[in-house]
């Protein structure tokens, strides 16, 4: 299926398990760990996890697991991933929070 | 130091309004789904599923993002919502999100969008794929929530980039590199665009990448060092693939 061994581009084509393929990826969101999450929709109805560390050429295939399954999942589009906060504006923020209790336990020990 | 600051940071503030709602935390999963469905939080781990927000309009959530500062935002095809997280009410599931955008069925350039990417202006930029009267052939649209003006559909973007739309089809979905301030978009056939958003629209896409037609490719998101993963929408054969645009020789 994968047509593109004579590009030069760098692709690397994931398949979900054989046995277990996906039916419709309508998005996808990068974790921070590297691993990809997309909405499986369709037949399944699912969140899967796919971990392309584990791509083997020889099947075009990785790992996958489902992150959730059933429930309030009825036809997955679409998703995204939390991000992580600004570290430095966070850290701002912090020192901004601690500086009333710095000072009053600057006025009690002085 | 200051990673443990930022979490110190998060903790005391989801401590503060623990009583109003659901948090979305860093790493959180949210999801998107058919018309009618519920936005939902997924926890990454245990799979837990919250709802966070309803889809009342005739459109699936073609597209989901989390700001940093909290709210989600919710594409609905001719409408982005900003969605509180903090405040939904399962009563009722569309109070805790305000329109930021709505496309102008009438205009010149954007009338419908599948995907969208949120820069960390706080601005967004979508990816439409059909311009006026249903007709195909536009691209990717800037978008200023803060102007949003009810009443006047469309006013609140301006066109980004349409050069290579016209030829490679209409973007289906939207990414943004951060570090270098450009956009990638994916057509439904799988041609990969790079756009500068401050070059002239009619000359600012190269294309860098072609996947190839199996079936319709939905979606784009950047991966560290520059790294593209688009996935496409077949129902005998998924398929995800991993894109170089630095390697590209197109």
């Amino acid at each position: 299926m994968n047509t593109f061994a004579n590009q030069t581009l760098f692709f690397v084509h994931f398949l979900a398990n054989p046995n277990d393929t996906g039916s419709e990826f309508d998005g996808v969101a990068v974790e921070h760990a590297g691993t990809l999450v997309v909405p499986d929709g369709g037949l399944h109805a699912r969140i899967l996890r796919l971990h392309p560390s584990t791509f083997d050429p020889q099947t075009n295939y990785v790992t996958t697991e489902a992150v959730s399954t059933g429930g309030l999942i009825l036809d997955p589009h679409s998703v995204a991933l939390a991000p992580e906060p600004d570290a430095a504006l966070a850290t701002l923020v912090t020192l901004g929070m601690l500086a009333p209790l710095a000072a009053v336990l600057r006025r009690r020990t002085a | 130091m200051a990673r443990a600051l930022a979490w110190l940071w998060i903790a005391l503030g989801a401590a503060a309004i623990a009583h109003a709602g659901v948090i979305v935390a860093p790493g959180d999963l949210v999801v998107g789904q058919g018309a009618g469905d519920a936005i939902l939080r997924v926890d990454p781990v245990s799979g837990a599923q919250t709802k966070i927000g309803g889809n009342g309009a005739l459109w699936p959530t073609y597209d989901v993002a989390v700001d940093q500062q909290g709210p989600v935002y919710a594409l609905f095809g001719d409408t982005i919502v900003r969605i509180q997280p903090q405040i939904y009410d399962d009563a009722q599931p569309l109070a805790n999100q305000t329109p930021v955008w709505t496309a102008n069925p009438n205009g010149t350039d954007c009338a419908f969008a599948t995907g969208f990417a949120l820069a960390g202006d706080g601005t967004l930029y979508a990816a439409c794929g059909v311009g006026p009267a249903g007709g195909l052939g536009v691209g990717v649209v800037h978008i200023d929530p803060s102007a949003y003006a009810a009443g006047t559909p469309g006013s609140n973007h301006v066109l980004v980039s349409k050069s290579r739309a016209d030829t490679d089809g209409p973007p289906a979905d939207v990414a943004i590199d951060p570090n270098l301030g450009l956009l990638y978009t994916v057509s439904g056939s799988g041609l990969v665009e790079q756009i500068d958003p401050g070059g002239d629209p009619a000359a600012n896409a190269t294309r860098v990448g072609a996947l190839g037609v199996f079936a319709t490719w939905t979606s784009i998101a950047e991966e560290p060092g520059r790294r593209l993963v688009a996935t496409q929408w077949n129902q005998t054969g998924t398929d995800v693939v991993r894109v170089d645009p630095s390697a590209s020789t197109q």
